[in-house]
């Protein structure tokens, strides 16, 4: 199967869990704090919805410090990258199908 | 194409999804980035060109601190704004502001070569600044600018 050929994913298909995978594609790591304020969801909405991807090995975690400050950083793994880049395929394939 | 729920999606809400998921994606991709950051962006492309008219190991110490301070400040405030590390920018996004600036640094180089014009690295220095100015305005409207 090409790296990222059209096909939804399930355990990234709810829409927040979407949305993380959107913004950490954009990045090598995004803080825990930054994803939150950007999603706008509780720090324990969002550790529910890391954590399943995670689980599924999509995201990792890893704890640094940065300006004195004890972070989260958050990281798209190459095969959450890949049902990613998979998922969106799939959105615009039913868009392009609308279009002829 | 089904949804691991067993429900198709419409062509409208993948449009929309779609477009939440570049909006997404451009939130980390393009950080708010303060207004003095392209004044600082345009008065080094200025000097760059600008240097092009010193003789060529003058314009090389001149041309590479201003090279690395940009480099420097596009680490801190752009590609490592606060809570993203490595944000990685779509080289289509840039593709107008690129051929303005390389384009006329192009046309600057092959006119001196040809007719010995050695001024017309000022008012390449003026499109150049001019274009790192307007693109400026253009993102902080865009993405919004920091402090």
């Amino acid at each position: 199967m090409p790296a990222d050929a059209p096909a939804f994913d399930e355990v990234i298909h709810a829409p927040h869990r979407l949305r993380i995978c959107a913004m950490l594609s954009a990045a090598q790591k995004v803080e825990f704090g930054a994803l939150q304020q950007k999603i706008g969801l509780s720090k324990s909405a969002l550790s529910k919805q890391l954590s399943q991807l995670v689980d599924a090995g999509y995201v990792t975690q890893e704890k640094g410090v940065r300006d004195a400050r004890s972070r989260l950083w958050l990281a798209l793994t190459a095969e959450g990258n890949r049902a990613y880049r998979g998922h969106v395929r799939a959105l615009q394939e039913i868009v392009a199908s609308d279009g002829g | 194409m089904e949804t691991p729920s067993g429900r198709r999606l419409s062509p409208q809400e993948a449009r929309e999804a779609l477009a939440q998921l570049a909006e997404d994606e451009d939130a980390v991709r393009y950080p708010p980035i303060p207004r003095w950051f392209f004044l600082v962006g345009a008065a080094v492309v200025a000097g760059v060109a600008l240097a092009q008219m010193l003789p060529p190991r003058t314009a090389g110490l001149v041309v590479l601190p201003l090279v690395v301070v940009m480099g420097l400040l596009a680490h801190r405030y752009w590609f490592n704004a606060d809570g993203v590390s490595g944000a990685s920018v779509k080289l289509g996004d840039m593709a107008g502001y690129l051929t303005v600036v390389l384009g006329t640094f192009a046309v600057g180089w092959l006119v001196e070569a040809t007719t010995d014009a050695w001024w017309i690295w000022i008012p390449c220095a003026a499109v150049t600044a001019t274009a790192v100015l307007v693109t400026g305005q253009r993102y902080v409207r865009e993405f919004g600018h920091a402090r």
